[in-house]
């Protein structure tokens, strides 16, 4: 705070107030928009495929080949039939990690699993068991922890 | 400043910002460009900043703010729009408190600030600095609140993704914060207002908020 500390204060002589926030909004900005740029440039391209414990599968075919079930009026596919469908042993055992495209990432348990569903319209997830935060969209992974 | 007018003044703008913030912040996601509309940094930046600041500059009274940002919060915590939004309840009250530590500051006295270009510079730091801490702060906090446990690789993966959405609220409040503060410009002066309308003008508009959150979400 002592560097917001204006004229006659005796902090801050030769510097106007004024100037000093000019420079702090200056500085705010650029690092802002460097951050933004940053996330641009590593945002992974919700393609045609969601990645599931490293196995591929197409978003089209997703309806076809598993039961479509509604969870409070969100249709989508079970996650937990999603991840047995990927052959992975003891899944209680683990916990899973959603990603998103842009990174935002929320890590959730097998009960989870057992009561969400993975949306193919918005390519998002929802969970009965959790809050509106861990519903990340447009997945491109969901990675066994 | 007349503690009860503070108070009306505190209910009143405080339900006026959680309405906007249920209202706006519950509109579905669309697709194409406005799929990517940063709602949350545009809440934050513009409609809480310039609130807050406004009513800074026409009550000046300190703390208000803090105030105002629990009756928002607690209007958004009870907007069932799809699920709980506890992280938006939390991120609201977390703006309302950072506001007021910026504005510990002696020299950041809106009432005697005039330039627009100070007021910019102002409103940027404010809304990115409320912003983020929002944001980050409902990061760790609601994941501890709903009962589940908070996972250190999810916070630091949207570290980036916070960071660089505050660029959008600091452009916003750069923008608000300006024009909230030339409201005293109107010679707006709470304290000239006769009571005889103050109060039931302020009472009209809460229980009309109310009344319009209760249709809409209820």
């Amino acid at each position: 705070m002592a560097v917001l500390r204006g004229r006659g204060t005796g902090v801050a002589k030769g510097m106007s107030m004024d100037r000093r926030l000019g420079i702090i909004a200056v500085l705010v900005l650029v690092f802002s928009l460097s951050a933004l740029v940053y996330g641009i440039l590593n945002m992974r391209e919700a393609g045609d495929t969601v990645t599931i414990n490293g196995v591929d599968y197409e978003w089209r075919g997703l309806e076809e080949n598993f039961t479509v079930v509604k969870l409070n009026g969100h249709r989508g596919v079970m996650l937990s039939d999603l991840i047995n469908d990927t052959g992975l042993e003891d899944p209680e055992s683990h916990q899973y990690a959603i990603v998103g495209a842009d990174g935002y990432r929320k890590t959730v348990d097998w009960n989870d699993m057992l009561n969400g569903v993975l949306k193919i319209d918005g390519k998002e997830v929802y969970f009965t068991t959790r809050v509106k935060q861990y519903f990340v969209r447009d997945i491109v992974e969901i990675e066994v922890v | 400043m007349n503690r009860y007018r503070m108070l009306m003044g505190i209910v009143v703008f405080g339900t006026i910002w959680g309405l906007l913030e249920c209202l706006i912040g519950g509109v579905p996601k669309g697709t194409g460009a406005m799929a990517h509309f940063p709602t949350g940094a545009f809440l934050a930046g513009f409609v809480g900043v310039g609130l807050m600041a406004g009513t800074r500059r026409i009550y000046g009274v300190p703390g208000m703010q803090v105030g105002m940002a629990l009756v928002a919060s607690v209007l958004r915590y009870f907007a069932p729009i799809g699920t709980v939004v506890i992280c938006s309840a939390l991120a609201i009250a977390a703006e309302g408190i950072v506001f007021e530590i910026i504005l510990l500051a002696p020299s950041l006295n809106l009432a005697k600030m005039r330039k627009p270009v100070p007021l910019m510079s102002l409103g940027v730091i404010i809304g990115y600095s409320v912003y983020v801490t929002g944001y980050l702060f409902t990061q760790i906090t609601t994941p501890i609140a709903s009962g589940e446990a908070f996972v250190m690789a999810d916070f630091i993966s949207v570290l980036p993704l916070g960071l660089g959405r505050g660029f959008f609220a600091a452009v916003a409040a750069g923008v608000a914060l300006p024009i909230a503060v030339r409201v005293k410009n109107l010679h707006f002066d709470v304290d000239r207002i006769a009571r005889e309308h103050y109060y039931p003008t302020s009472t009209i508009v809460t229980a009309f908020c109310w009344a319009a959150f209760v249709l809409i979400f209820l």
